[in-house]
């Protein structure tokens, strides 16, 4: 589901990132990072194009959310993986994010990210052969069932 | 004491009721019906330095220097309390001047004067400021302590994932997992305990369960380093890692072999202090390069990166295994700085991180 995908982590914990980009490695995916500090990842974003990214929120005291905004303008689907005690406000600012709570295995976050960007990949393809409420009717229909 | 105490009280003809008013710990007024103060007790002169003068016949709202005065407390006084028989703990924060933005909780009862049959009303005035402070950072700390538990979960989950599990039995396992998760919780006990952590105190409780064979472990204690929280947490599950590998596959797994740890503080290009620690293992069993570096190995590297801010080098001489640490001297132990360092060793690797280093 993510072979082939350059996949940005960025995790401040040494643990945790190293279990994260091992697994996306096992998945077929290429590791961009990982990256333990804010500066470090938009540098590198800003370098180079990646197809997703699972971002812890606090990083050593800085927010992630400068670098979120930017994958954000980009069109490059990402998910939160935080330990935050309301999870949910972070999609006042980003309404697109997905949000996978701590501790949650790097293969359920494998798996959020990956219907990140088929989600991503469908609204792109809308864009250019479908009218969009098309796919708001869709969705609704198939919640509803 | 509460108000339907005074109250009842106040309504015998037998007591004090000044004597009453002053037994209550918190600042209340007796006011007329024109707001007017009746009576004043102990604490309220105490706690808003209003002397009995300036105090008794003068309206509420006059009272000090103005500050009773500001809207929320007309409204309570002027609109909500004639049309209530009591009102308790009625909060209202308001510029108080010089003394600042407070938060006061007002009770209130109305009640008739045995003596007079006119009416009058109780207030009583606790300054919750300090409260609604510490409630406020009591949250915060809340947040932030179940922001850790869920943290550290995962880094229990991590170590239970990545421990390998493949030509092990289940005992081994579990030796292996309790191990580590043992290694996390002495480096959390030196890195939670608010004080900066030396790192002759990490390496003789890393070593603790070594201590049995004397003759094998050296220790040649540096200049004393203290370590920031991250760095006190990586160094510990790094001479873990270590400790385990040389008693499973290095020096420490055969009568003979040595372990000698040494640091010292020394200057790198920049000028700048750097800790050098050294791992050097010597008389065990012959030493090969590995196939393929399992977990420990790679957390050895990646916590050396993000937790020292520094970097691992492992070098498999035939004569015995050697591992380097090198990191910043921290300027400010026991703090986070060494995460917030402008030095950078993050790995910018867009194909895959190296898994052979």
């Amino acid at each position: 589901m993510l072979e082939g995908k350059k996949i940005m982590v960025v995790e401040d914990e040494a643990l945790l990132a190293l279990d994260l980009a091992m697994t996306m490695e096992d998945l077929g995916a290429a590791v961009v990072g990982p990256c333990y500090r804010l500066g470090t990842a938009l540098d590198l974003v800003r370098k180079m194009k990646v197809d997703g990214a699972i971002l812890d929120v606090d990083l050593n005291g800085e927010t992630v959310f400068p670098l979120a905004r930017y994958l954000d303008e980009q069109g490059v689907p990402f998910v939160f993986h935080t330990g935050r005690a309301d999870p949910a406000s972070l999609l006042e600012a980003f309404s697109r994010a997905r949000i996978c709570t701590k501790p949650s295995t790097p293969e359920r976050i494998a798996a959020c990210l990956a219907e990140a960007l088929a989600d991503a990949d469908r609204d792109s393809d809308n864009e250019n052969y479908a009218p969009a409420y098309a796919q708001d009717g869709s969705s609704e229909s198939s919640q509803q069932a | 004491m509460d108000l339907d105490e005074l109250y009842r009280l106040m309504r015998s003809a037998h007591v004090q009721a000044q004597g009453m008013i002053d037994t209550v710990r918190y600042p209340l007024l007796v006011l007329d019906d024109q707001l007017r103060v009746v009576t004043a007790n102990a604490a309220f002169y105490d706690s808003f330095h209003a002397s009995r003068e300036d105090t008794i016949g003068t309206p509420f709202l006059e009272l000090g220097a103005g500050q009773w005065n500001v809207e929320s407390f007309r409204l309570l006084l002027e609109k909500v309390i004639p049309h209530s028989s009591s009102i308790d703990e009625f909060e209202i924060t308001a510029d108080f001047g010089t003394a600042g933005t407070r938060t006061m909780l007002v009770s209130a009862r109305r009640l008739v004067r045995p003596d007079t049959s006119g009416r009058v009303l109780l207030l009583t005035l606790v300054d919750a400021t300090e409260r609604r402070r510490k409630d406020a950072e009591s949250a915060v700390l809340l947040g932030e302590l179940q922001h850790r538990m869920k943290n550290l979960l995962g880094l229990v989950q991590a170590l239970v994932r990545r421990t390998e599990i493949k030509g092990r039995t289940a005992e081994e396992y579990r030796e292996a997992i309790v191990g580590r998760i043992e290694a996390l919780s002495r480096s959390l006990d030196l890195s939670l305990s608010g004080k900066p952590s030396a790192l002759s105190d990490l390496v003789a409780s890393t070593l603790e369960p070594y201590a049995q064979l004397p003759a094998a472990v050296e220790v040649e204690k540096g200049a004393e380093v203290f370590l920031t929280s991250e760095q006190a947490l990586g160094t510990g599950m790094i001479l873990h890692e270590l400790s385990t590998n040389a008693a499973k596959h290095g020096a420490l797994s055969s009568p003979g072999g040595r372990v000698r740890i040494s640091w010292k503080v020394e200057k790198d290009g920049h000028q700048q202090d750097v800790v050098g620690l050294r791992w050097q293992e010597s008389g065990g069993p012959a030493v090969a390069t590995p196939t393929r570096q399992g977990f420990g190995t790679q957390m050895v590297r990646f916590a050396a990166a993000q937790d020292l801010n520094g970097q691992a080098e492992l070098i498999y001489a035939p004569e015995g295994f050697l591992a380097e640490l090198r990191f910043p001297l921290p300027a400010h132990p026991g703090t986070s700085d060494a995460r917030n360092a402008p030095a950078d060793h993050d790995r910018p690797v867009a194909d895959g991180h190296d898994r052979r280093g």
